[in-house]
């Protein structure tokens, strides 16, 4: 990397290819085979018919009438607890269909041309440079390769002529990605269009590994895998990755199976003529990806999922840009809600997305779970008759421990506590998302940032805080009013809830902090992606970093990225 | 010598990386290559000596001694029960065994052999059980060091140490203490049986350390007496007994279809379980006396314990076991509470999330659960039986495993520390309460009880008692008193003269007991006055005169 004086930022990126330190997008990330994944589908055989027997278990007991305690919080309760059976049975139901695909080889026809696309809006250079560089060394195409610079900075252009790559600048900024896509597919012309996010390095198998797929005209797109290459190096990369590996692992696999694979927005290819008969990217959204597929599935275009790592990106290094990441989520896909209703889609699509969209709702259920032991500790109400402490017990720990396991063994080991604690400790962003969309106040498309603050940013997750403050504050004055079985169990709850919320906002409380790899929690395994970039540079350590055991350690005596 | 052994299990990392946490396995006679070359050259015992981590477990031995020698209370039903029978000849002891008890023999020889050389005095009766309890604590370090490495084992070992309930029953003259040391050691064995087989349990096996696959023999030796020993110290160790065993044929069930040799490992099996076989075959026939007996007598499995929940099992009772495991004998008001925390087993789930547990893992929890799931099972004809001292081989395997955690989820040896400390603190709060809290359901004061009988009784007067299993602990404390189990009508003295009635309400079935009492008492209040009424823990002493 070379530095110039007028700063780092503009400087442009050596050739990666050259440097002695290697990008972490170029790395190698070990295989996960697919006797890997049929491991996991036989296993989900046995745990998805065991989870929908406990629930069961579970819920003919709790609906029975006198485990009516407070009606008002057992009305909440029980529709909590519905809705999230109701998110159980769409992730057990999409996870029991996962689909492994063969390798295809290219399309009969012979190489074909392929726009690549590279959306830039303000990231560094030394995000950017790797992309493009990567990008114009893919194989299996007629690969032409396009930045969209948002910004029109000139050392972009400058970037875009080192590698042969085409600058394309609009003059107007309308409709955030969308519109720049747009305005990009209006000027290119190659039946395929392939989309990177800018911090997403292509591999040079990205087109070997996914156009096969479209020898069948119906394919709309190619889906691939987000996998975030900076997972490593800090306990909120690593938490995002976890919760990413777990999506684009049993989930994504299984709505593959299901035909329902929806557009990420990034590390895509595309057909033009699907795209050119939806009309391109909707640019009115917040998730045009997820939207776009709507579309394309109800005009009976089909989607394909590889389950291939064949680009890595960087996830989102401070708490700022992963809520604000989570919130374009959250309201794009709760917004798409009434598009999914009325579309025409078959159910068995309209149910998968409606899944993918009411997800974004578990925020409420988080945080009428985390409300209750302090209600009860104020007030004394509860939901549950409390008679029924040990059968309450006896009846949701199996229904909870199953499902929890199910949840870990269909994100093949990859779904971590901390991915888990930073989804709770984000609850208020579904329930802002709601709000939004239910009021219908317009949001703008958010660019996550692809490098971190490096600060504490406690601003970032006031609510989780108060709600912690909430909890502690009640567990105090529980214990002051006496220490009866009812009290414990209640202050048990708060501090289990204070626990996972802690350690959910940790990197906001204390920033950035690099920490070494083997002390993350980070998940197991994750996919695979083809190491030719990483191995032709001749500088990194092809030995794969193997799973994760109990220790947090790499699993049996693997070399590993060095 | 290979790269993999040279290589640490757990990180893989190369042993010159390593400091006494998690140092490189024994591999017998690769020691000298695994070990940096000494500076200056030291004995084998003081090189071993001087390790952190036996200095941590010497510690632990040296507190762990001082805690099984504070005993603070006196015996109770049970332990007089042991003595009684302890006392007799040796031939009588196993008639009666045959014909009264419901427990194998091998405590009660031990007990015959101790007696018999340092008498039945207080502290003689209890030393076995304050040696074995002592002993646990570097056995369990042993095991600790076996499956995983030994920063867990010294943390096993400082837990132990402090262990309330393994500290109440080194203090107790019955077997459990025996049958926990015996659990420990057979689990050790199998563990180095496989691991020495290429087995592997945990991280690289070391089959080719010279062990021919078969695992060598003083780990077979050592597996099979304590197995042996676990069923002729306690019927229910039978329970270990069956999962070890299982172990063993899913190995070479697995071994086998993988086209592994497991020739060697197979013979030296069936050879252990014949001799384990041959051992059981006159236990077997004793269990079916007994057993006889007390079907015929309608006792079943001995006399009801009242504990947190004598009516029913449920959940709740398999909590309350593990809470008594893990935290000693408290109030039943305060194991609720303790049992109400449930929600932290809830956080340690959640906590296991993207985490892949080792197979030594699973197979020590297969150690704690099917004891507990057996005799849940077993509780569901009498709930009584669901009690962790039948179950105690569970409860060092519980402390490894909470070690384990500590060192699974902590990295440094500081915080280690830290968190082990503030674990003992923990415990040593449930042991101060478990030894001294007059609330404890599990503690009885007849020592002070009888002894005020003893002191105060006179010719002439009359000593009751109730229920008619005190005839032992009286009989221990006051072997001069011609006391008598209580009966609905009982006969009184002659005017002037006393009648002490001693009564352990806990001890009492909730009918026949109860009313033979009431009727008593009834009786006793019209023919005199009650001239003094005290309570001991667990014990009520009433003087009519």
């Amino acid at each position: 990397m070379t530095v110039d004086d007028s700063g780092s930022d503009r400087s442009l990126p050596a050739d990666p290819a050259m440097s002695d330190v290697p990008d972490l997008r170029t790395l190698p990330v070990v295989a996960r085979t697919a006797e890997d994944w049929r491991t996991v589908d036989r296993r989900l055989r046995v745990l998805v018919p065991l989870s929908v027997l406990l629930s069961l278990w579970y819920f003919v007991w709790l609906l029975r009438p006198e485990r009516v305690g407070n009606p008002v919080l057992y009305g909440l309760l029980v529709a909590a607890e519905v809705f999230n059976l109701f998110q159980a049975i769409g992730f057990w139901w999409t996870c029991w269909h996962g689909r492994d695909r063969p390798d295809v080889p290219l399309p009969a026809a012979g190489m074909p041309d392929v726009d690549v696309l590279i959306p830039v809006y303000n990231e560094p250079l030394d995000v950017v440079g790797p992309t493009v560089a990567a990008a114009t060394r893919i194989r299996g195409g007629q690969v032409a390769v396009h930045l969209l610079d948002d910004a029109g900075r000139p050392e972009l252009e400058e970037l875009a002529a080192r590698y042969g790559a085409r600058y394309i600048h609009r003059p107007e900024h309308t409709g955030a990605k969308a519109g720049n896509l747009n305005y990009a597919l209006d000027r290119t012309t190659a039946p395929f269009v392939a989309v990177f996010d800018c911090d997403h390095v292509p591999a040079p198998g990205f087109l070997e590994g996914t156009m096969g797929w479209m020898d069948d005209a119906e394919v709309a797109f190619v889906q691939t895998p987000q996998h975030y290459a900076n997972d490593h190096v800090d306990r909120l990369t690593a938490a995002a990755s976890s919760q990413q590996a777990l999506f684009f692992g049993g989930i994504a696999r299984g709505k593959d199976g299901l035909g329902a694979m929806f557009c990420c927005g990034t590390n895509f290819v595309f057909r033009r003529a699907a795209l050119d008969e939806a009309g391109g990217f909707p640019e009115h959204s917040l998730t045009e990806d997820f939207e776009l597929s709507l579309r394309l599935h109800e005009r009976g275009w089909r989607s394909v999922y590889v389950n291939k790592v064949l680009a890595q990106g960087l996830g989102p290094e401070d708490m700022r840009s992963y809520v604000s990441q989570q919130q374009r989520w959250a309201r794009g896909c709760l917004s798409a809600i009434p598009a999914i209703i009325t579309s025409d889609l078959p159910a068995r699509l309209r149910m998968q997305y409606l899944f993918s969209s009411l997800f974004f709702l578990s925020g409420w259920t988080f945080a009428l779970y985390m409300t209750i032991p302090a209600v009860r500790i104020f007030t004394g109400a509860q939901p549950l008759a409390s008679a029924t402490a040990a059968q309450f017990l006896l009846h949701f720990a199996p229904y909870f421990g199953v499902s929890l396991v199910a949840v870990a063994v269909a994100g093949a080991g990859a779904y971590t506590f901390d991915a888990f604690a930073l989804l709770i400790a984000n609850f208020w962003i579904q329930i802002v998302a709601t709000v939004f969309v239910v009021f219908r106040r317009t949001g703008t498309f958010v660019v996550t940032a692809k490098r971190g603050a490096t600060g504490p940013q406690p601003g970032a997750v006031i609510p989780a805080l108060a709600m912690i403050l909430l909890l502690v504050t009640a567990s105090f004055y529980g214990l002051s009013q006496g220490l009866t079985a009812a009290i414990a169990n209640n202050v048990a709850f708060a501090l289990l809830h204070v626990t996972v919320l802690t350690i959910g906002i940790w990197s906001a409380l204390v920033g950035y902090r690099p920490v070494a790899r083997h002390q993350l929690p980070v998940p197991q395994e994750v996919p695979s992606i083809e190491v030719e970039a990483a191995v032709e540079t001749g500088v990194v350590d092809t030995d794969p970093v193997r799973g994760r055991d109990e220790d947090g350690q790499p699993a049996g005596a693997g070399g590993g990225v060095r | 010598m290979t790269y993999d052994l040279l290589q640490d299990p757990a990180t893989g990392a190369a042993p010159t990386d390593r400091s006494d946490s998690g140092g490189p396995r024994e591999t017998e006679g690769d020691r000298s290559v695994l070990e940096p070359a000494p500076t200056r050259r030291r004995g084998p015992l003081a090189t071993l000596l001087l390790q952190p981590t036996s200095l941590v477990v010497l510690g632990a031995v040296v507190v762990g001694t001082v805690l099984r020698l504070l005993v603070p209370r006196g015996i109770w039903l049970d332990e007089a029960i042991s003595v009684h029978d302890a006392r007799l000849p040796y031939g009588a002891m196993l008639h009666t065994q045959a014909t009264t008890d419901v427990h194998p023999p091998l405590y009660f020889t031990i007990l015959w052999l101790s007696g018999r050389a340092i008498g039945f005095g207080e502290f003689a009766i209890r030393l076995p059980s304050i040696i074995l309890g002592v002993t646990i604590i570097p056995l369990a370090y042993l095991l600790g060091k076996e499956a995983y490495d030994r920063r867990t084992g010294a943390v096993t070992a400082v837990l132990v140490a402090f262990a309330p309930l393994l500290v109440w029953y080194s203090q107790e003259t019955r077997m459990y203490m025996l049958l926990m040391v015996l659990g420990v050691c057979a689990l050790w064995a199998q563990l180095r049986i496989l691991r020495r087989s290429g087995v592997g349990l945990d991280g690289p096996a070391i089959a080719q350390s010279g062990w021919g696959g078969w695992g060598g023999w003083w780990p077979w030796i050592v597996y099979t007496v304590c197995t042996a020993g676990l069923a002729w110290t306690q019927y229910f160790g039978l329970w270990q007994v069956a999962f070890q065993q299982a172990v063993f044929v899913v190995v070479l069930v697995v071994r086998w279809r993988r086209h592994r040799s497991a020739g060697p490992l197979a013979l030296a099996w069936v050879v252990s379980a014949v001799i384990i076989l041959a051992t059981l075959v006159p236990l077997a026939a004793l269990a079916h006396q007994q057993f006889s007996v007390h079907q015929s007598t309608g006792q079943a499995f001995g006399v009801t314990v009242k504990g947190a929940d004598s009516g029913s099992i449920g959940i709740y009772s398999v909590l309350t076991n593990v809470a008594w495991g893990f935290i000693g004998y408290h109030s039943d008001a305060a194991m609720a509470t303790m049992v109400a925390l449930w929600p932290v087993g809830m956080l340690i789930a959640l906590g296991l999330l993207g985490r892949r547990p080792r197979p030594v893992s699973f197979y020590l929890v297969g150690a704690v659960v099917t004891p507990i799931a057996l005799m849940f099972a077993l509780g569901m004809l009498k709930s009584n039986l669901f009690e962790i001292r039948y179950m105690s081989t569970i409860v060092p395997v519980l402390f490894l495993l909470t070690a384990r955690a500590v060192t699974a989820v902590v990295v440094s040896q500081r915080v280690t520390v830290i968190v082990t400390l503030a674990l003992v603190v923990v415990l040593c709060v449930g042991l101060v309460d478990q030894q001294t809290s007059s609330t404890n359901p599990r503690r009885y004061d007849f020592r002070e009880a009888v002894h005020l009988v003893d002191a105060q009784a006179r010719p002439g007067d009359i000593v009751y008692f109730r229920p008619s299993d005190l005839w032992s602990v009286v009989g221990y404390y006051g072997p001069g008193l011609h006391a008598r189990s209580l009966s609905a009508d009982p006969p009184l003295p002659s005017d002037g003269h006393r009648v002490f009635l001693i009564t352990s309400p806990s001890l009492m079935d909730g009918t026949t007991d109860q009313a033979a009492v009431t009727s008593a008492i009834d009786e006793l209040g019209a023919y005199g006055v009650l001239i003094e009424d005290r309570s001991f823990p667990n014990v009520r002493v009433r003087v009519y005169k």
